[in-house]
């Protein structure tokens, strides 16, 4: 046995995507590279570095995506958290989407994410997040219109409202909340006919001759 | 901002804008919204908040809804509920009055009560919400971690403690 050949063939297997000892920034990786590691999710890279749970670095691949999760790995079957005092969140990417990952039950193991915003890249519609979950959604409405007659009449103001994502379900609860309207205006303005992309909303006002009447205010709808 | 529970006497809601918990008699709601000549018979207006005037409106899921893509979730529990009002309502008459038959009755196909399995799984004690968990999240528990010590920083040169200045050609 040739020693310094031996010696010469383990430093070239250490050496395979390092630099030398001999080099600059001696040590450290070069390339990284991975074979199949095989399993339902590979776990690529496990860091903890800041030595606590909430950002407890994971990243996995499966047959589709890659998952990058913090307080959240993979058993084999279920999602299991560093800690259950945290939250766990994330995000998944792959060829045809990207989806943002939040699960908010505390839960030592759970299989679902509880809140996810999933972009459909290669859908036809696709510019806007598709979310499911608990979804809780605040924005603003507003109508102002004029009474030309010469004579009091009953007017109708409405108009149509586009949620900023597509929630998963048509929304179970639309509240209106006034910020500001003419000091005549009666009540409040109805909702009609919601889905999953918004919601028409209308009222009708008795309204003295040329007068203007005006509301405007905030939308929170739950889905 | 939604509702918490409902029994057979009353519906708990909490204000989205002012939080304020709001108890509404069973007798006080009707389904539906008429519009003109139309009725949206899905949609139960709640009367305005005593606290700040906001008005909401529950809407229970249209027939062809597809399953709620993450079950147990505060959206799909509340869905649960609201259509369990809505049902409730129709069935004792409690519509507008451009949904009733001359008879004075509802049109029971308004309804889409949720199947007993399915009141059983996710309300075992009742039709009713705990509050969602993110309103209940713990506190954050302090961890002590040690400080990441900020790398020495890299040497310059020597500070130079006398300016140099050229040397001044003498004049010829």
């Amino acid at each position: 046995v040739n020693v310094e050949t031996s010696l010469a063939e383990v430093v070239d297997a250490y050496e395979g995507d390092h630099f030398r000892g001999n080099e600059a920034n001696p040590g450290q990786h070069r390339t990284i590279r991975q074979p199949a590691l095989g399993g339902s999710k590979a776990l690529i890279l496990d860091s903890n570095a800041s030595g606590t749970a909430p950002t407890h670095l994971r990243i996995y691949a499966d047959s589709d995506s890659l998952w990058f999760t913090v307080n959240a790995s993979w058993n084999g079957s279920a999602w299991a958290r560093d800690s259950t005092s945290y939250f766990s969140g994330g995000f998944r990417m792959s060829r045809s989407e990207i989806e943002f990952l939040h699960e908010n039950s505390f839960a030592a193991t759970f299989t679902a994410w509880s809140r996810t915003w999933r972009l459909p890249m290669s859908s036809t519609t696709n510019s806007a997040f598709e979310m499911s979950g608990s979804v809780q959604e605040i924005g603003r409405l507003g109508m102002e219109w004029t009474n030309a007659d010469t004579a009091t009449r009953t007017l109708a103001g409405g108009g149509s409202v586009t949620f900023r994502n597509r929630f998963p379900a048509t929304p179970s609860s639309l509240t209106f909340s006034v910020l500001n309207a003419n000091g005549s205006f009666s009540g409040s303005p109805s909702s009609y006919f919601a889905d999953r992309d918004g919601f028409g909303f209308y009222s009708y006002q008795s309204m003295p001759s040329l007068s203007t009447f005006w509301w405007f205010g905030t939308y929170t709808a739950v889905a | 901002m939604a509702i918490y529970e409902v029994t057979s006497t009353e519906v708990v809601q909490r204000c989205g804008r002012c939080s304020a918990e709001n108890r509404i008699a069973m007798g006080v709601l009707k389904v539906g919204v008429a519009h003109e000549a139309q009725t949206d018979p899905r949609t139960i207006p709640l009367p305005a908040c005593p606290t700040c005037a906001s008005t909401e409106f529950l809407i229970r899921s249209p027939d062809d809804e597809p399953e709620y893509p993450a079950p147990g979730a505060f959206g799909h529990l509340h869905r649960l509920l609201v259509d369990e009002l809505h049902a409730d309502l129709v069935k004792t008459d409690k519509v507008i009055p451009a949904l009733l038959d001359s008879l004075g009755r509802a049109d029971q196909t308004l309804a889409r009560p949720v199947a007993k399995a399915t009141r059983d799984r996710w309300f075992p004690t009742g039709m009713k919400i705990e509050r969602p968990t993110v309103e209940a999240a713990l506190e954050p528990v302090p961890v002590v971690v040690e400080p990441i010590l900020a790398p020495e920083p890299e040497l310059g040169p020597e500070p130079l403690l006398e300016p140099v200045v050229a040397p001044i050609e003498e004049s010829k």
